[in-house]
């Protein structure tokens, strides 16, 4: 819960969605700052995220995590457009010889900023098809997407602000030959909010060679080296697509705890997608679930756990298909 | 119920001192994301929704990005031509001593005559060269598109460093022709936009791969057969156009039309580029 009030917290100032988000706020500010004062100098791990039957922080980890810099003030608003919108937006591919069913299918919805957002579906869902719009990777068929109150697509005011991480895989690629240092070089030269201290040091934590190729690095390696940049990015709107594939827990756990730390000192809208829900639900503010291209579920964390159930217990709940068993 | 500590970093407090507060709370008063050095990601879209002049900024930054991607684009291009001219020239060297043993030391200037030299082994090479590189550099669009860049600004960045790439390459061949005797200012300059021109052809067959669609593909490969047959005059696309279009053998006409194509080429590359779809796996 405290991970997630963390995140809450950041968007204490801006006007909330519901009529009664003044009060809210309010509320939530109280409860950040009542827990930054209880945890105040205490690291990450050793705090209980969610009961006190919480299983400690992994001892195995190669360097313990720093402390968390609790702040001592209210977390700014990050301003009161959403982060992104989608308007009755479909999506289809499109082929040569047959239209072919659609990825999305007249998806609506909207996520403040400084949210932290989990995207959940089941393979094929869309959430990538979702997140590649969002990324200006190609246009919707139907309907409007809206970043930062603008279409992102061939924006040069949203481009910079986007920062859509995935772990390439593919072995053919060009970008398999350049060194670790130059894909780093390139997003010092390109992103504006680098912090090239943040990327050194992620870089010593994950163990990254620097003069290593990207082809030659481990899938694990890789995937840290696509996450330290993502971090080190400091876009405004960072999705992660299921970047920490190939990562092992150790390293998931280091990411989160960069992720979290970081979160605090620079709020930002954070969009997750990923099949490791039961690792990742603490870390969100808000869920949202698709399958076969619609939303079913999109609320605030905290509603939906006061419903009952966990996140991962949700999502299957909805997910299943008939005759699959959990 | 506030304390004292509490309303101090009320956002209702507008700095407002409470009694008996020091100086310490002003300290934190005055924006202290800003004093510590952190502050929130704010977008920069925000800024351009509220002011036209914000707006403007957003696009001189646009301009910025533009001539950054220019710089990593006329580095990775230079270290490749390096590559290219040290190969080559040990090739050449190869091919040269080849020659000079088998004819008995008679052709000691690289095997060749000088005006095959240049035509064929200099400028016929950078031509081929120029072609292939604007295959190339096109396909890296994917890669720096995911560091917040946009189609658009990629493109204007390929041109601008392929032009400058070209006059590099006359700058050499003009040295070239120099030391072969063969220096003529007007058959530098049609050089220079002939370098271009396939550059340029390079990048048609890249588009009609990227925009992955079986009819602009095809229509890619018809264009760059119908262009290259039009600038006949080339020792890369030899005289087989001159059948076809006659009025091409004129120096001074084919000089006209392949500066045409090329320009009408460097105007609809970067526009038709807005349409690539892009794939994150």
């Amino acid at each position: 819960m405290m991970t997630s009030t963390i995140a809450a917290a950041a968007r204490v100032q801006e006007p909330s969605r519901s009529a009664g988000g003044a009060k809210a706020s309010a509320r939530q500010q109280a409860l950040f700052k009542t827990n930054a004062r209880a945890n105040a100098g205490k690291p990450l791990q050793s705090q209980p995220m969610e009961s006190s039957k919480e299983p400690p922080s992994c001892p195995l980890s190669p360097s313990p995590s720093p402390p968390l810099p609790l702040p001592t003030h209210p977390v700014p608003a990050l301003g009161t457009t959403p982060a992104f919108e989608l308007q009755d937006v479909s999506l289809r591919y499109p082929s040569f010889f047959r239209k072919g069913k659609p990825a999305l299918d007249g998806v609506s919805l909207s996520v403040p900023q400084g949210a932290i957002c989990g995207l959940l579906g089941r393979n094929a869902a869309g959430k990538t098809s979702l997140i590649t719009l969002l990324a200006a990777y190609r246009r919707p068929t139907q309907g409007k997407v809206l970043v930062f109150g603008q279409d992102p697509y061939e924006n040069p005011a949203i481009a910079p602000d986007v920062a859509f991480i995935y772990t390439n895989n593919n072995k053919d690629d060009l970008s398999n030959s350049l060194r670790t240092k130059d894909h780093l070089e390139l997003a010092a030269l390109l992103r504006p909010r680098w912090d090239a201290v943040f990327a050194d040091r992620l870089l010593e934590r994950f163990a990254i060679p620097r003069k290593k190729t990207l082809g030659k690095l481990s899938m694990g390696q890789r995937a840290a080296l696509y996450c330290t940049i993502g971090l080190a990015s400091r876009a405004p709107l960072t999705i992660f697509d299921e970047a920490y594939l190939g990562m092992d827990a150790i390293y998931r756990r280091m990411f989160v705890d960069e992720l979290l730390t970081d979160y605090l000192s620079h709020p930002r809208t954070i969009l997750f997608s990923t099949h490791y829900i039961g690792e990742m639900e603490r870390l969100f503010t808000e869920a949202l679930i698709i399958d076969k291209g619609r939303v079913l579920v999109h609320d605030d964390c905290d509603n939906l756990r006061r419903a009952g159930s966990s996140l991962q217990d949700l999502f299957v709940d909805l997910t299943l298909k008939e005759g699959e068993s959990a | 119920m506030n304390t004292r500590k509490d309303r101090r970093f009320h956002p209702s407090n507008n700095g407002d001192m409470l009694p008996g507060e020091g100086d310490d709370a002003r300290l934190l008063m005055t924006d202290p994301l800003k004093e510590r050095g952190k502050a929130p990601c704010a977008p920069q879209a925000s800024c351009a929704n509220d002011s036209p002049l914000a707006a403007k900024g957003g696009n001189r930054q646009g301009h910025h990005t533009t001539r950054k991607v220019a710089a990593y684009l006329n580095k990775s291009m230079f270290l490749s031509t390096l590559f290219f001219v040290v190969i080559y020239g040990l090739v050449l060297l190869g091919v040269s001593i080849l020659v000079f043993y088998n004819t008995g030391g008679q052709e000691i200037r690289l095997g060749f005559s000088s005006e095959v030299a240049y035509d064929l082994a200099f400028f016929g090479a950078s031509l081929i060269y120029l072609f292939v590189i604007g295959i190339i550099f096109p396909l890296i669009l994917g890669y720096v598109f995911n560091y917040g860049v946009t189609r658009y600004q990629f493109s204007l960045a390929l041109l601008c460093s392929g032009a400058i790439h070209c006059a590099g390459l006359t700058v050499l061949l003009a040295l070239l022709a120099a030391a072969l005797g063969h220096l003529d200012a007007f058959a530098l300059i049609s050089g220079l936009v002939s370098l271009y021109f396939s550059y340029l052809l390079g990048w048609v067959i890249a588009l009609g791969f990227q925009l992955r669609h079986v009819l602009t593909a095809a229509g890619g490969i018809v264009m760059v057969v119908l262009l290259t047959t039009s600038a006949s005059q080339n020792p890369l696309f030899g005289h087989a156009g001159l059948y076809l279009f006659p009025f091409m053998a004129d120096p001074l006409i084919n000089f006209v039309v392949v500066l045409a194509l090329t320009a009408a080429m460097a105007v609809v590359l970067p526009a038709l580029s807005r349409r690539i779809p892009l794939k994150s796996t």
